[in-house]
């Protein structure tokens, strides 16, 4: 019926906004009329043998492009995994690493006091402080015999022999005189802090055991 | 069926030999997936066809490239069908074949094989805008052919 519509000679102008529908105008209809006529060149057997060849051709050999890219998709992602794995373990060894390199928390050191001997003297091994089982009194008396045995025995290099005192006067009575000591030359007598080991005992003055 | 496919592969190629390369894949394509066929779904012809167009879409493809051009709407340039009439077949085969691909393709699949703005962006993978300009563009240099045949 477009073919025949052609035929009558009339020109034709359609604005072809249309999306969906096919509304090819009459001289394309035409046109298509024409192309119809067109004779049908002789190349059957030429197609035909390569129809023969591609279908001789295993069918392997067709498909292995496809193969090929599956393969390629395949190793990509398993490179893609190993690559993240990679990473991972780098990211945990470098934190390991910075972890051992900051140095553990200080644990409390315990003390452990060897069985207290009363003659020597206990060292403060946290304050670096020595300090005696007995208590020093310190003795601003002058002694009237200088007996050495009741002096404490100091660092050599601390110590410096005091000339015992001349005595003009008699003494007045028999009782043991303690000697004299320079305060000054004491150690300082620091207040433990909560060391373990360390009583109140420790400190309690047993001057009778020797002096007496 | 020969002279079927070789009509519809003729519309789309340049040459003969272009054609026989497109209609050997194409009748390959068929043997292999025959037996997807489905006769309910529609006639041995119309598979054929569909067939053979998107084999030759495929070899348009590789040779050239679709321009992205946008075109809503148109106005068509007035032909007259007598200049069509008076005009031989070849030479008109001619002219479309002269045509650029992308325009080519899409004027054949619009104008000649029915196929809708929509159908042909789906096939090509371009808008509609651009099939629409193609076409628009086929139908200039057409007129302006046929027009060029009668003076």
């Amino acid at each position: 019926m477009a073919f025949e519509r052609s035929k009558k000679n009339f020109t034709t102008k359609i604005n072809f906004d249309k999306n969906l529908v096919h509304t090819p105008t009459p001289y394309e209809t035409a046109i298509a009329q024409k192309l119809n006529q067109l004779p049908i060149p002789d190349m059957i057997d030429s197609v035909w043998a390569s129809i023969e060849m591609q279908l001789d051709t295993p069918v392997d050999a067709t498909q292995k492009p496809a193969a090929s890219k599956a393969m390629g998709k395949l190793s990509l992602g398993i490179i893609c995994t190993a690559l993240v794995i990679a990473l991972l373990w780098l990211y945990y060894h470098h934190k390991n690493k910075t972890k051992n390199l900051i140095p553990p928390s200080t644990a409390p050191i315990k003390v452990t006091t060897p069985a207290i001997d009363s003659a020597v003297p206990v060292i403060n091994s946290h304050e670096k402080t020595i300090l005696p089982n007995h208590a020093i009194t310190k003795k601003d008396t002058a002694t009237l015999n200088g007996l050495p045995l009741n002096r404490m025995e100091f660092d050599s290099g601390n110590h410096q022999p005091l000339s015992p005192l001349k005595l003009d006067a008699v003494p007045l009575s028999n009782k043991p005189v303690l000697p004299f000591t320079d305060s000054a030359k004491l150690p300082l007598i620091n207040k433990p802090k909560g060391v373990k080991g360390i009583s109140d005992t420790s400190y309690r003055i047993k001057g009778d055991k020797k002096g007496g | 069926m020969y002279a079927f496919a070789v009509s519809i592969t003729m519309r789309y190629a340049i040459d003969e030999h272009e054609a026989a390369d497109i209609l050997s894949h194409a009748f390959v394509k068929m043997f292999r997936s025959i037996a997807s066929f489905d006769a309910e779904k529609g006639n041995f012809h119309g598979w054929l066809k569909k067939i053979i167009i998107n084999e030759s879409l495929d070899q348009i493809k590789q040779r050239s490239r679709f321009s992205s051009q946008e075109l809503d709407a148109a106005d068509e340039p007035p032909i007259n069908n007598t200049i069509i009439e008076k005009t031989d077949a070849a030479e008109i085969m001619q002219f479309i074949k002269q045509l650029p691909p992308a325009t080519h393709a899409v004027f054949v699949l619009y104008a000649i094989d029915g196929y809708a703005h929509k159908e042909i962006a789906t096939q090509l993978k371009i808008s509609e805008g651009t099939s629409k300009w193609h076409l628009s563009e086929a139908r200039k240099i057409l007129q302006q052919k046929l027009t060029s045949i009668k003076t």
